[in-house]
């Protein structure tokens, strides 16, 4: 996302509750109440869009686990390097290797395929290394993780490097913090809560609202028109700087 | 519109109507009350204006024998859905009275004794002394008669004195003084005269026994009240 402007809190409230008739919060329903609707919707925008991205910066431990974060849902990016925090040096990607689980230190690990390709007990692969081996007798890569248990586990070869640096993406702020707002996505989340609150009160009266939930639903989630859809739009549609290098990057590739 | 002439023009309508009536001032005056208490609950759900409204700019908090903060309510207050008889309550975050800067001023929000565990279940609604609550306990505690407000949120902050606003109702033992005016819009006052009258006539259609314990075996004297079963033939004539 490159943009640096939000809404605040107490402005998608002022346009909810006139809409909805609760400017006094004295419909059934508390302050706290709309405010964690709001998280709600951008939570639901951020597993939708993969909007926010969050970046930790851990030393590496010597168990080589680290406990994820919270608010986090999807690894984008991880970087192995040396040097401070604010200043790395010599940064290395790491990749994900399937089933690996490393019990400490990442000495002793297991996976269906160790990192020398070997895997002797298998009857019907009994050795990868043939299959596996190069030239320079390298296996793949040593740097590489996996995450399990809510652990993100790396290789032992890791601990070469003194800090790791992973890039989430994020699902907000953490559950009873005030949520924040880009200003592209007002229009989704007051349609969100709105739509939330007529659900709720359906089932209080439902000859009065199931007619005025309906609406807010088709305003919310009409594939047209719909103000979700159109956040989601907005977010493909946004960074084009980037898609315009991209576009000069991958048209060079064969020319020059 | 002043108590003194509507409830004496009410008394003199009643009067002309049934020659034996025997109304006190006062008994009318009830009558009033607690007919403008209901026109002005019909009328506050219909309009939600301003106009019953009272405010009172700080109200002592207490404790209960199990620390729970309260105040006592100074006025009676009309019972609208959600509470919104308790149009605001406040304290001053900064100086925990009434008192203070404008932007340390805490709202209480309106909640129901029931539903109090479920504001803990979300980090957004839990009570706290930034997000307060309260609810009404209007009937007894403790076998005592009380009209509270139970503050929630609050119980480590030494809050003194609230703000407060409510929808008050009449309370017709404060009517002390028969030329105040009325508390009542001046086009509610003929639905308050129609009501009150009818309440009478209502009153005065009800025999003094309705029902036979068998001490007295003489007829009931029906014509003591304005009574249409007066008017109605005797169960032993033929109907002509």
């Amino acid at each position: 996302m490159t943009a640096n402007d939000f809404v605040s809190i107490d402005h998608i409230l002022a346009d909810v509750t006139a809409t909805v008739n609760d400017k006094e919060y004295k419909r059934g329903f508390p302050k706290g109440w709309y405010v964690s609707r709001i998280q709600d919707a951008m939570q639901e925008l951020s597993f939708d869009t993969f909007w926010l991205k969050v970046q930790h910066d851990n030393e590496i431990p010597e168990s080589c686990q680290i406990k994820m974060p919270n608010n986090v849902f999807n690894i984008r990016e991880i970087y192995l390097y040396n040097g401070a925090i604010c200043e790395p040096k010599g940064s290395q990607v790491v990749y994900w290797k399937r089933l690996f689980n490393n019990t400490n230190s990442g000495g002793g690990y297991t996976a269906k395929v160790k990192d020398d390709g070997s895997n002797p007990g298998d009857l019907f692969q009994p050795n990868q290394r043939a299959y596996n081996r190069n030239t320079n007798g390298f296996y793949g890569p040593k740097y590489y993780y996996n995450v399990m248990n809510g652990l993100l586990m790396l290789s032992e070869s890791c601990k070469g490097y003194a800090n790791v640096r992973v890039v989430y993406n994020g699902m907000g702020v953490e559950n009873g913090d005030m949520p924040i707002i880009p200003r592209f996505f007002e229009r989704a989340v007051v349609d969100y809560v709105e739509e939330r609150f007529y659900n709720a009160m359906k089932s209080r009266d439902p000859r009065t609202f199931r007619g005025l939930w309906n609406d807010s639903f088709n305003r919310l989630n009409d594939l047209r028109s719909g103000s979700w859809n159109k956040a989601k739009k907005r977010i493909k549609a946004m960074d084009s700087q980037e898609k315009e290098s991209m576009n000069e990057y991958i048209s060079s590739m064969y020319h020059k | 519109m002043t108590y003194r002439y509507i409830a004496y023009d009410i008394q003199k309508n009643l009067y002309a109507s049934y020659d034996d009536a025997d109304f006190t001032i006062n008994q009318v005056l009830y009558w009033v009350s607690v007919f403008a208490n209901k026109l002005r609950v019909q009328h506050q759900l219909s309009t939600n204006s301003d106009l019953f409204t009272s405010t009172f700019s700080s109200i002592s908090v207490s404790e209960d024998t199990k620390n729970r903060k309260y105040i006592d309510l100074p006025v009676q207050v009309m019972d609208l859905p959600n509470n919104a008889g308790v149009i605001y309550i406040t304290y001053n975050e900064e100086t925990c009275n009434c008192a203070g800067p404008t932007f340390a001023q805490v709202w209480f929000q309106g909640t129901s004794v029931g539903s109090v565990q479920n504001l803990y279940m979300d980090e957004y609604t839990k009570p706290s002394s930034s997000n307060p609550y309260f609810y009404r306990v209007g009937h007894r505690a403790d076998n005592v008669d009380v009209n509270r407000l139970y503050l929630l949120g609050v119980e480590g902050v030494p809050v003194k004195n609230v703000e407060l606003a409510v929808k008050s109702s009449i309370d017709p033992r404060q009517i002390c003084d028969l030329d105040a005016d009325i508390s009542l819009p001046d086009e509610l006052v003929q639905d308050l005269i129609t009501g009150v009258l009818q309440l009478g006539k209502f009153i005065m259609m009800v025999p003094e026994e309705t029902t036979n314990d068998g001490a007295d075996s003489t007829e009931p004297d029906a014509s003591l009240y304005a009574n249409r079963a007066v008017k109605l033939p005797k169960s032993n004539q033929q109907q002509q």
